[in-house]
């Protein structure tokens, strides 16, 4: 049992890694109508959801599952500003390196869009929408019009970020896609296929259906505040195992543990 | 991991208030139980002071604080029975036991008293119901002695109807016919009753009678 714990808290570790991506119910669905949507001739796609429902890896896992098949690139951080940006899109649309002391000149770029037009199908991911300014939002709506590339727009769930959406691309976007939190069953099955992808049954096999139920209703079943629990869960009982060993319970995780890991990441108060 | 001391001590924070609403919702239950409990404890010993309460009023108005007063008050019930009906004598707010041994004494002291026949009507009255030997045995006594001697010699034959081996009705009857002027007649039954049963009070009676005590 030495350091399994340790392990299993790595497992944890909040990644948007397409190695740690769990193919569960929901998430298939997603991603069977995301790529459904980039398949048909729509302009934009909007992902939505809050934070930690999964957005991130799903592109992710979207560009690996896709990436022999058809164009597409991941844009994981918004760029800091629109040179920045407009430098990685002349990039992919011309496949070139822009020259030193140069900038992009936008109507030429989306002339150059206008051309490309049935010759190729550029797919962009754009991470953390919310993130870009209004101008470069225009400009990414103004480069979809050119139907040379599509941009599928993944957002937080807000209000004021659904405003966003709505008056900028009302018009553009044909398809959105909401991702929400996991359901019980799904949370579970979550919980077990990532300890057993690094065959960390043992510990899979502590935690008993009433640990899960305290589990979900803990995080509600926002993956990220599940990795982040099962992160300190683990870290508490590595430490207890090195150091106060008569703390553990080598059959189950003691509900003491899930409670403390749960004041520890904000999600019970004192 | 260097804050697991802080976390133990957050967590056994936390612990106590998430228990203490059901300390408090337990201890609410034990209150209110211990209350309740009180409560009908307390209805108990209203109940048991008010059974307790009632018959000691009664003893309380009703022990005659003598002899004398009792006496009187005995006879004041009993010139009650005299002239009232019996329903005003049910009126009285007495203990029930008590009311019956006190109406069973009334009457005789009454009848042996009493200048009025309305006493008598009285008995008349319930011997119609009851048909009690004893109440027409009285009858005949206490007409013969107030001097109706047709009244004494009906009541002796109505009392001999229900019991005629009652030696008082039947010399009641003798003494009567003879006050009513039928002494031969008298004699005669009362020379046939020495016959019968060679009753001592009899001969006397029979004595007395030729004598002209009676």
């Amino acid at each position: 049992m030495k350091n399994r714990y340790e392990e299993a808290k790595n497992v944890f570790v909040d990644s948007v890694d397409v190695d740690d991506y769990i193919e569960l119910e929901d998430s298939t669905r997603v991603f069977e109508q995301l790529k459904s949507s980039i398949n048909k001739p729509l302009k934009m796609i909007l992902l939505f959801g809050i934070p930690g429902t999964g957005k991130s890896i799903l592109l992710n896992y979207t560009q690996e599952k896709l990436k022999y098949q058809k164009e597409i690139y991941y844009f994981d951080t918004p760029a800091l500003n629109e040179k920045e940006f407009f430098y990685k899109l002349f990039k992919i649309l011309t496949k070139k390196e822009l020259p030193s002391h140069t900038s992009v000149n936008f109507s030429a770029l989306v002339d150059y869009c206008k051309k490309l037009r049935d010759k190729r199908e550029i797919i962009i991911l754009l991470d953390e929408a919310q993130m870009y300014p209004d101008e470069i939002m225009e400009k990414i709506r103004l480069l979809s019009d050119s139907r040379t590339v599509k941009f599928v727009v993944a957002l937080h769930k807000t209000k004021e970020e659904e405003l966003i959406a709505k008056g900028h691309f009302k018009t553009r976007i044909w398809e959105t896609i909401e991702l929400k939190n996991s359901s019980k069953v799904d949370q579970k099955t979550y919980i077990h296929k990532k300890l057993l992808k690094k065959n960390l049954f043992d510990i899979a096999n502590k935690f008993r259906d009433k640990d899960m139920k305290l589990i979900y209703k803990l995080t509600d079943g926002n993956y990220r505040e599940c990795n982040k629990l099962l992160y300190t869960i683990f870290e508490i009982c590595d430490y207890y195992e090195k150091n106060e060993p008569n703390k553990i319970n080598y059959t189950h995780i003691p509900r003491k543990i899930i409670e403390m890991s749960a004041l520890k990441v904000g999600l019970l108060d004192v | 991991m260097y804050d697991i001391q802080e976390l133990e001590t957050n967590w056994k924070k936390y612990k106590q208030k998430k228990r203490s609403p059901w300390y408090l919702g337990t201890l609410s239950i034990i209150v209110l139980a211990i209350l309740i409990n009180i409560f009908f404890q307390d209805n108990q010993y209203l109940n048991i002071i008010k059974n307790f309460k009632i018959p000691n009023l009664i003893n309380k108005i009703y022990t005659p604080k003598n002899d004398i007063e009792y006496i009187k008050e005995k006879s004041l019930l009993s010139l009650e029975v005299g002239n009232t009906n019996n329903s005003n004598i049910n009126n009285i707010p007495i203990e029930k036991g008590k009311e019956e041994n006190k109406v069973k004494t009334k009457i005789k002291i009454n009848i042996s008293e009493t200048s009025t026949l309305q006493a008598y009507t009285d008995v008349e009255n319930r011997f119609k119901i009851s048909h009690d030997v004893d109440d027409a045995l009285f009858l005949a006594k206490s007409y013969y002695k107030k001097g109706l001697y047709k009244k004494a010699l009906y009541w002796s034959l109505e009392t001999n109807k229900i019991d005629g081996n009652i030696e008082n009705s039947i010399f009641i009857f003798i003494k009567s016919k003879i006050k009513l002027g039928n002494k031969t007649e008298g004699i005669t039954i009362l020379n046939a009753y020495i016959k019968k049963t060679s009753s001592q009070e009899a001969r006397k009676l029979l004595f007395n009678i030729n004598n002209g005590v009676i």
